[in-house]
């Protein structure tokens, strides 16, 4: 048990490694002049080139490839990504000032995304009418094909405009986070809902649940006690996948609802091609998809005693 | 003692009769069906699925011979018909500059369809090798290539693409590449497990075992039995790349006003969503139309998946 | 009153976008109290979607007519809800894998309980039981895994199913079909994923619990022989349709119908003499013995020299090793022209010996010599003198291949030289040889059925002329009929091209109808070893003598 930890871990730290010199290769050496990069793009033109040289030097951009890269994966260890171009900010704070906002977000439309995508494949699985059953069936893969951008629109169009219910410009407290919540929620439950209707309908036609029936048991509590497990377990190894989406996500919910956080840092980043908070975010976003798969990987045997079990022998 | 063999098949029933049984006695192996009308039998039978191509074809069609379906002009501005609701002769309305926003959307996917397909053949082509390559040679090479793709994975879609293109610029064929390398890890994931099954079959030991060379069993028997999930990948991965594709047009990291781009023209109505809410619906139904077509069509295509 | 009765039962099983196909057509049936009614049938027969109506386990695309009458009920149709009161309590249900049929992530105690709570509930409006009531159902449970034959149940109640054996997992069902103390059993084929020895201990307690109990059992099985062994009345169903209906002897001694004749002759179980070969046309195969090159054939007493052969297999997992001993120190000579088996329950090494002496798995010690030849043989060369087949057809054929194309695959690969042309007129020939009409050769191997592919399979081992065929369970997972074919197939070819054929089975009844010589395998080594009529009629070995009186039908006489 504890070598199989230590082999997650190591391939962990392995991705996150890889991230890293990744992100480095490409934002650091890709680009012609990284120096010209780290100022805002309408200054470029106007840089003095004694400067420039300096700026060089000061960044040390000078140096050999190798000790630049050492140098950045030294200061990465310690959370050190640089300062933002842009506001001059160490990119850490920066970070750390727009994550609480995001955070608060994601958690609310995970929550959201995963009770919808539980409801709808346990209702189409339970559901015997065959349209009604396909009907609900057909919600994830809408879900799945819809911009999320559109949809974004569409709710601060209705729910906004129309209704007044709430504000198109996401502020602070309950009343803002409904819509932008919604909006992150629903593009992220589709994959979700997607594979546990899948699941749903896998675990429903093995075997076990014709013996379950045999029991006596009504088709509500077959699926309860029965499918629902097996079935919702598999999903928890998307884990880290379902994090990155919600955090992409941000990006598109954020910009739409003007409402601070990674995803509006991430877009201003961009924009502004502000490669130090663009490889703070990157690595930030790897951490978390690494974090989340590895608790998973660590605890799945735990949940599930077929991952425990000495493999069967030819003898057993 | 003899047993008759004069009907050498009459007390074994053909695959379909066993196929149409779906309790399948545990002592008979299970083959598939056969089909009526050959591979057009699922479009025949489920409309939903002829729809889905009728409106990927229209889609294609846009693309390549734009001018068959509108005689406006995309780019010029009109105007005497500034935000004008939807019409008969102008059925998705007009935008800011009276520009006809029907016509702009034909136009616009010859942008988003062409970066699409350029997006789609890199994740497809990369993708396809590396997976290859890591599930056949397996062993150094497949880890290496899997700790790749690994981390390709931990970064999502949206955000490596962003990552990408603030690397290489702004642009829609920089978006392309961008979106298509953030692809590359699905292609590669599901090649080297259908590989890594196929490897496995009775059928490939059996071709090892009267001396058959280890590139000819690849190419002949591994290949194309691994590639029917990665083809149903590809429409997938068309109708992800389309959003994609407009999501950083949307943001402004694709193609630059005025050109028609799909994401840009549902962001150009964002403004006047309260007003003239149909300059963003409109265009945002066609990228949702093709996108669930593509995903339809991508679920026919996966190979129902048997013991 | 009947417990369970079938008026004139139809049942469809629909598609979209193609015409339902019927399984069951006009089926009237009854079970009366304390009755084992046996129903037997081929695959396709529709007899397990017959008993699955009776207890509303049957898809959702499928389609009833007639009438199904439960203890005064008509059931035909009902929800899953509406069927749920006499599930468990009237009618119990054991199914057909044991190995699939429990939940794997729960503890079998709890699945047990489940079925308990549910009928001991009672009036009680609360899920949640007190302690008393928590003590009566586990005190409940424990009396019905004693019943169903698990002596010490507080052992294996924390068990999950993957840490029991697949006739304890059976047990662990057929207790919880008892547990609603019902009135009717079906049992859908309950023991065909098991070993014979397990299978007739199930069968037996099955057996007793119908003295004691005095339940109705409508048992469903495709093995003749176990019908016979102990039903009062049999059913035989073909096409969805009752051919044959009687007690065991009327069926034994006076079967009409042509097909439940059939069975009966191919049933193994029921055999006494060995299978005489016909002769075949030489000339068929002339032109793929050119083809392959007219290479020396081998002209040694024994084919097959298996000296102290032994493996090991090792896994590792979680950091701890386990290993299983496959072969131990396992010998056994094949005569040139004779086939001999291999035979044993699962986990018996049996196929692990058969890939060791074909070159597809590597030995730790020990020699296997072919032909009387020392040397190793590169694959090229080995392929040319041994050919493996497969159990399932399915997966050893390329399913993108052509019929014509798998068979003459070998010879594509060993002679380049010969043109796609004359390939295609080998194919021919070889379909011939193991007669198969020509209009198969375009077809791909999903569309045949298992007993076609299966000759496909073989033609494909026969296209190199090779002096030694193995056959790795090659006739098992096919129908009886199907299977006399193919074997009556193998033995015609063997007397035709002088083929050594090393048959790996679990089945005695075939051993006594296919082989010369015999090896008993048990976890690994060989128990007893001889011509196929001293071990069979005269065995030494305790367990030679039980695999023998386990076969179904063993004792019957015809």
């Amino acid at each position: 048990m504890l070598t199989y930890a230590l082999l997650k871990l190591g391939r962990a730290l392995i991705v996150v490694w890889g991230a890293f010199t990744a992100s480095f290769i490409l934002l650091y050496l890709m680009p012609a002049s990284p120096i010209e990069l780290l100022f805002p793009p309408n200054e470029r033109a106007s840089i003095d080139p004694q400067a420039f040289k300096e700026m060089e030097r000061a960044y040390g951009f000078d140096r050999p490839t190798w000790e630049q890269y050492l140098d950045r994966l030294l200061a990465g260890l310690h959370g050190d990504f640089g300062t933002s171009v842009g506001t001059g900010k160490p990119v850490i704070e920066a970070i750390g000032e727009a994550l609480p906002n995001t955070v608060i977000l994601a958690a609310a439309a995970l929550v959201l995304a995963s009770l919808f995508a539980l409801s709808v494949a346990w209702v189409a699985t339970y559901l015997e009418s065959a349209w009604l059953r396909n009907l609900i069936s057909s919600v994830p893969p809408l879900l799945v094909s819809f911009p999320s951008f559109l949809l974004g629109l569409i709710i601060i169009k209705i729910f906004s405009f129309q209704l007044g219910w709430f504000p198109p410009i996401s502020g602070d407290g309950l009343r803002g986070l409904v819509l932008p919540a919604a909006a992150l929620a629903i593009p992220v439950s589709g994959p979700i809902a997607q594979l546990l209707l899948r699941n749903f309908q896998t675990e429903y036609s093995s075997p076990y649940v014709l013996t379950s029936y045999s029991k006596g048991l009504r088709k509500g509590q077959v699926l309860n006690t029965e499918v629902l497990r097996n079935a919702s377990l598999p999903a928890l190894t998307q884990g880290g996948i379902i994090v990155g989406e919600l955090l992409a996500g941000a990006v598109i919910t954020e910009t739409i609802f003007s409402r601070a956080g990674i995803g509006r840092l991430t877009e201003e980043a961009v924009r502004a091609q502000d490669v130090p908070v663009v490889q703070g975010i990157v690595m930030l976003v790897a951490v978390c998809f690494v974090t989340v798969n590895f608790i998973v990987d660590v605890s799945y045997p735990l949940v599930d005693p077929r991952l425990k079990a000495i493999p069967k022998g030819v003898t057993a | 003692m003899t047993i008759r063999l004069d009907q050498p098949s009459a007390a074994d029933p053909p695959s379909t009769a066993s196929g149409a049984d779906p309790t399948l006695d545990a002592a008979t192996p299970s083959a598939p069906p056969r089909r009526r009308f050959g591979v057009f039998h699922p479009i025949v039978t489920q409309p939903g699925l002829a729809v889905a191509v009728l409106v990927v074809l229209l889609a294609v069609a846009f693309c390549v011979i734009p001018a068959a379906f509108t005689w406006m002009n995309p780019y010029v501005p009109d105007t005497s018909a500034i935000l004008a609701g939807p019409s008969a002769t102008q059925p998705f309305g007009t935008d800011r500059l009276g520009r006809d926003v029907y016509t702009r959307t034909v136009y616009g996917a010859v942008i988003t369809l062409t970066a699409t397909l350029l997006a789609v053949s890199i994740a497809f082509f990369i993708g396809t090798a590396l997976g290859l390559v890591a599930g056949f040679v397996r062993g150094i090479v497949d880890l290496v290539l899997m700790r790749v793709v690994d981390v390709l994975l931990s970064v999502p879609g949206l955000l490596l693409t962003m990552v990408i293109v603030s690397a290489l610029g702004y642009g829609t064929t920089n978006v392309a590449i961008a979106v298509g390398i953030s692809s590359v890890a699905n292609f590669a994931r599901v090649m080297r497990a259908e590989v890594l099954k196929v490897t496995q079959a009775d059928f490939v030991e059996a071709a090892a075992s009267i001396g058959t060379h280890r590139v000819a069993i690849l190419l002949r028997h591994v290949l194309p039995n691994s590639m029917s999930s990665v083809l149903a990948l590809i429409p997938l991965q068309f109708g992800s790349s389309i959003l994609a594709i407009a999501a950083l047009g949307f943001l402004g990291f694709g193609a630059p006003p005025p050109q028609p781009e799909w994401g840009l023209l549902v962001a150009e109505g964002r403004d006047v969503l309260a007003i003239a809410p149909w300059i963003s619906l409109f265009p945002g139904a066609v990228i949702l139309s093709v996108v669930l077509a593509s995903n339809r069509i991508s679920r026919a295509l996966q190979p129902v998946r048997g013991l | 009153m009947s417990l369970l009765s079938f008026t004139d039962v139809n049942i469809w099983y629909t598609r979209r976008g193609e015409q339902p196909s019927q399984a069951v057509a006009g089926v009237s049936l009854a079970v009366e109290p304390g009755e084992l009614v046996t129903i037997v049938g081929e695959s396709g027969s529709g007899k397990s979607t017959l008993i699955r109506s009776a207890i509303g386990l049957l898809p959702v695309n499928s389609r009833i007519g007639g009438e199904i009458r439960l203890d005064n009920a008509s059931v035909a149709g009902w929800s899953h809800n509406r069927f749920a009161r006499y599930r468990g309590t009237y009618v119990g249900f054991i199914p057909q894998d044991p190995g699939v049929a429990l939940n794997p992530v729960k503890p079998i105690g709890r699945q047990l309980e489940d079925a308990l709570r549910n009928r001991l509930r009672g009036g009680r409006l609360l899920p949640f039981g007190n302690g008393a009531h928590r003590q009566h159902i586990r005190r409940e449970a424990f009396r019905f895994l004693e019943l169903a034959g698990l002596p010490a149940p507080e052992a294996i109640y924390a068990k999950y199913p993957h840490e029991l054996s697949g006739g304890m997992k059976q047990r662990v069902l057929i207790a919880i079909a008892l547990s609603g103390e019902p009135k009717l059993l079906i049992a859908d084929e309950p023991t065909s994923a098991l070993d014979v020895t397990v299978q007739k201990q199930i069968l037996d307690h099955l057996d007793v619990l119908r003295e004691e109990l005095g339940i109705g059992i409508l048992l469903v099985t495709h093995d003749l022989g176990v019908a016979l062994d102990r039903a009062d009345r049999i059913v035989v169903m073909r096409h969805g349709r009752v051919v044959e209906e009687g007690t065991s002897s009327e069926i034994l001694h006076g079967a009409r119908d042509g097909y439940t004749r059939r069975l009966l002759e191919a049933a193994p179980g029921l055999h006494t003499g060995r299978l005489t070969p016909r002769s075949i046309d030489l000339s068929s195969l002339k032109l793929a013995r050119v083809a392959a090159g007219e290479h020396e054939r081998g002209t040694s007493e024994h084919a097959i020299e298996v000296t102290d052969v032994s493996k090991t297999f090792t896994t590792r997992r979680g950091g701890v090793e386990h290993s299983v001993k496959a072969a131990d120190e396992v010998s056994f000579k094949v005569k040139s022209g004779a086939t001999h088996a291999l035979v044993g329950e699962s986990g018996a090494g049996k196929s692990t010996i058969a890939r060791i002496v074909a070159g597809l798995t590597a030995a730790d010690s020990g020699e296997v010599r072919l032909l009387g030849q020392a040397e190793r043989w590169s694959r090229k060369r080995l392929s040319r003198s041994l050919q493996f087949v497969y159990q399932n057809p399915y997966s050893s054929l390329d399913p993108r291949f052509s019929v014509a194309d798998l068979v003459t695959e070998p010879i594509r690969v060993h002679r380049g030289d010969i043109g796609r042309r004359d390939r295609h007129e080998i194919a021919l020939e070889l379909l011939d040889g193991v007669q198969l009409p020509h209009k198969y050769a375009k077809h791909r191997a999903g569309e045949l059925s298992g007993g076609q592919a299966q000759r496909v399979a073989i033609a494909r081992a026969l296209s190199l002329n090779p002096e030694i065929v193995i056959l790795d369970e090659a006739v098992s997972a096919l129908d009886v009929s199907v299977q006399a074919e193919i074997l009556q197939l193998l033995a015609d070819l063997q007397a035709a091209y002088s083929l050594t054929y090393l048959f790996i089975t679990h089945d005695l009844g075939v051993v006594k109808l296919f082989a010369d010589a015999v090896s008993v395998l048990r976890a690994g080594s060989v128990v007893e070893s001889g011509d196929t009529a001293s071990v069979l009629g005269n065995p030494q070995e305790e367990y030679t003598k039980l695999l023998i009186d386990s076969v179904p039908g063993s004792h019957l006489t015809v």
